[in-house]
């Protein structure tokens, strides 16, 4: 019995542990029959477009850089004024309600985000705003936006939490205000730890599918300003057509995913290496 | 410089701590320009009455006040219990405490000094002085003035302690409230401390908490005894 | 100068949380509005009897039934795999692993759960076409493909959530069983595992309702529009999230616009739901005295 017990811990751990590697392993397997093509540069220099033999991954990746560094800087910007707020000015019953509503937002399903913004946010841009422009990087960072804001909330609000107690006290003890206590302790303390949660937010905004499938247009245009419709590397996956499974449009695909996958490796360690400890997001 | 002589009197005061009475209906004054000594064993609720002082009990959860404290000033008389919240920085830049650990900021030793200056609004070269002035009263300006920009907990105990009270003492208190101010210090020290705080209440009024019989009896004028029920 | 400027800041906290606070309640209040209009039997079951549909007696066509069933069937599976993996793994971790496995473990674990989900839905394709290349045939995209994705999406939120529960454990109550004398896994069993039951069961419903809201692996991995009621893992099958993306891209009608806003409001009541309850699960924890059970 116990020696089951013990023979079913190493065989869990083995699996799960091997997950990522296995992973990765299948990427490199559909996508390294590119890597010694001629066409390999192609693939960051061009267009995509399958009826003229072209395959290039740049406009998905333009794609993927605009609208995860807008929606960060959206979900920033709120998450950075409700965390900051929550801590250091709003009184206390109140903020313990923020954030309840806050963690809560975590929950909400991402495609109802994008479900939502398809017949009222976008319709709205298109008849007042933008002619015809409803679907676009704009729309698809600004409601993106939404889904990283919980993350990146709670991990400021947990920056926040980590200035020691007794500094706070002792600058109150000397006459300071909330608002001093805020901006000349607890931000200088927290500063690390809020990047952190910044990048961690972009990452999430990179990763996710949805928000960007259904409202950037998924135009195969080099996008140039905020209003064009652009396409997503996780987008462009989403939405391949896996007739022929050797073509190479179809291992593309691959390449997207292990585009993400090293972005996300990055990502990963640099924040393990920030934290030097175990995170628990 | 004008300083202000603050009397404080304390009327029907009591702290509780959920169901829990730590000491009830104390009433007493304390004068302007004289120190106060509080002696009684550990555990009465000594530093927690210098917190009323200072509203830093507010900060405290599950501590209940009630009473009255009133601050006389030229005339004015405010009870502080009743302060409100954004009254309460004001309050604390006047009646300043200065706690028995040292609660340094993680900064260096001349902008610890330097914080509650800076709080105040006052200019640049003024703080200068102000810190070497304090720092030369508490007698540690000759140990550090060579590495004030160096990070301050690399300070020892007894350093830390004059520290922060030259912190408080640059900041020009009216009320200073000292919890055990020379515990860590060696015999000579202590005595010259406590000379200063002789000299210093010709500016202001000064509550203190000491272990020391023979400090107690060298510079309070007022000795506040406080004791468990019998 | 510096005052002014720190004024300013404050001005835009209130402002970007006040923009915050009038898009989420825009958002929640036309969720809500639509939804419950849209709510009715008949978007559940169209005009099959509710009674039959349930016993399977009966095909409902036009509902969202088939969907709900097809959600449940692949997020229970996935969690019925996921389960033991995770937990047996964060009790390797927590209780036996070095300092230097448990760094990497934590640092796979890490990985693995801020990896994009469309690359976890991949790698489900992938593997799907692999097998059926160069072993089953017989093998396509289906429920039980779709249930290891997500189980591979949702193993590093219970590893992290058991292992952090565990080595949570206070000191005072972590080894009372080894001073009675007894075993590292009976002490496990009787001591730590109890205690951190209500842990272990706040990551569980933490997981279901990720697997329950994702739509990028499902997508991949077998979720097709109609496909009934699948009569065994091994068949395509439907799901609520990837009917409301389907609904978004391909309407032609009102009411089919008015059936997703139904599937909307249900999926998110569901959701909210299991937040809710780990989230009270974590309140109830955090307050806690003594051992509880």
């Amino acid at each position: 019995m116990k020696f089951l017990f013990k023979f079913g811990l190493v065989v869990s751990v083995i699996t799960t542990s091997s997950l990522v590697f296995l992973i990765l392993a299948f990427l490199l397997y559909f996508s390294i029959p590119l890597f010694d093509s001629a066409i390999f540069v192609g693939f960051f220099t061009q267009k995509w477009d399958v009826s003229k033999s072209l395959y290039g991954l740049l406009p998905m990746i333009l794609g993927t850089i605009y609208i995860s560094v807008l929606a960060t800087f959206f979900a920033t910007a709120m998450s950075f004024s409700l965390a900051s707020l929550s801590e250091g000015f709003l009184p206390k019953k109140i903020a313990t309600v923020v954030e309840g509503i806050i963690v809560l937002l975590a929950g909400v399903p991402t495609v109802l985000y994008a479900f939502v913004a398809l017949f009222l946010l976008v319709p709205l841009i298109n008849i007042y705003f933008f002619m015809g422009k409803g679907l676009s990087i704009f729309t698809a960072s600004f409601v993106l936006a939404f889904v990283v804001l919980p993350t990146i909330y709670v991990m400021m609000l947990s920056a926040f939490r980590g200035v020691p107690k007794k500094h706070i006290k002792t600058s109150l003890c000397l006459g300071a205000t909330k608002k001093e206590v805020f901006f000349s302790i607890m931000l200088p303390q927290a500063k690390p730890a809020l990047l952190g949660a910044i990048v961690f937010g972009f990452a999430r905004s990179v990763g996710d599918t949805l928000i960007a499938l259904m409202l950037s247009g998924n135009s195969l245009h080099m996008p140039n300003t905020l209003f064009d419709s652009a396409r997503t590397l996780t987008s462009h996956i989403a939405l391949i057509n896996a007739n022929d499974y050797e073509s190479v449009a179809f291992k593309a695909i691959f390449l997207c995913a292990l585009l993400l996958f090293i972005f996300t490796f990055f990502v990963v360690a640099t924040l393990k290496y920030l934290y030097k400890e175990k995170r628990y997001a | 410089m004008e300083f202000d002589a603050i009397k404080i009197e304390v009327e029907n005061l009591t702290l509780s701590y959920g169901k829990r009475v730590v000491f009830e209906n104390l009433s007493f004054d304390i004068f302007p320009r004289s120190i106060t000594a509080l002696v009684g064993p550990s555990g009465i609720g000594k530093s927690s009455f210098l917190k009323i002082l200072n509203q830093m009990i507010r900060e405290e959860e599950g501590l209940h006040v009630e009473g009255k404290v009133l601050l006389h000033n030229k005339g004015l008389s405010v009870d502080i219990l009743k302060l409100k919240e954004c009254e309460l920085p004001s309050l604390r830049k006047k009646v300043l405490y200065v706690a028995q650990h040292p609660d340094l900021l993680p900064l260096s030793i001349y902008d610890n000094v330097a914080f509650g200056l800076r709080l105040q609004g006052i200019g640049k070269n003024d703080i200068n002085n102000r810190i070497e002035m304090s720092l030369r009263d508490v007698f540690l300006w000759d140990e550090v003035k060579e590495r004030l920009h160096v990070k301050a907990d690399i300070l020892s105990g007894g350093q830390q302690q004059r520290l922060i009270l030259a912190r408080a003492l640059a900041m020009r208190p009216d009320v200073l409230l000292l919890d055990e101010p020379t515990a860590s210090l060696n015999e000579e020290l202590s005595l010259k401390i406590e000379d200063l705080l002789i000299s210093l209440k010709q500016k202001m009024t000064i509550v203190m908490i000491s272990h020391f019989k023979e400090q107690v009896k060298r510079v309070a004028d007022v000795i506040f005894e406080m004791r468990l029920p019998s | 100068m510096h005052k002014i400027f720190q004024k300013i800041i404050i001005f835009l906290f209130y402002f970007f949380a006040f923009v915050a606070f009038i898009a989420l309640s825009v958002f929640f209040i036309f969720i809500f509005y639509k939804g419950v209009n849209a709510f009715s039997i008949k978007l559940i079951f169209d005009d099959t009897p509710p009674l039959d549909a349930l016993m399977l007696q009966a095909r409902v066509f036009n509902g969202i039934f088939n969907a709900i069933v097809g959600s449940f069937f692949v997020v229970f599976v996935s969690i019925i795999l996921a389960l033991p993996l995770g937990f047996l793994s964060s009790i390797y971790v927590a209780c036996y692993a070095s300092k230097n496995v448990r760094f990497w473990m934590g640092f796979l674990c890490e990985l693995l759960s801020s990896m994009p989900s469309i690359v976890i839905g991949l790698f489900g394709l992938s593997v799907t076409i692999f097998l059926h290349k160069n072993f089953f045939a017989e093998l396509y995209p289906s429920l039980l493909i779709s249930a290891c994705s997500l189980a591979i999406l949702v193993i590093p939120y219970i590893i992290k959530m058991t292992e952090s529960s565990l080595c949570q454990i206070p000191f005072s109550i972590k080894n009372v069983g080894l001073n009675l004398g007894a075993s590292k896994t009976q002490n496990l069993f009787f001591v730590q595992l109890p205690y951190v039951s209500k842990e272990i069961l706040g990551g569980i419903i933490l997981a279901t309702g990720r697997a329950v809201e994702d739509t990028a692996v499902i997508m991949m991995t077998g979720a097709v529009a109609m496909a009934g009621i699948p009569s065994s893992i091994f068949q395509k099958y439907e799901a609520l999230p990837f009917f409301i993306y389907h609904i978004s891209s391909e309407y032609s009608s009102k009411e089919q616009i008015n059936q997703g806003f139904g599937a909307a409001i249900l999926l998110l009541g569901v959701s909210l739901f299991l937040f809710a309850t780990a989230f009270a699960l974590r309140k109830i924890i955090s307050k806690r005295s003594g051992f509880g059970i």
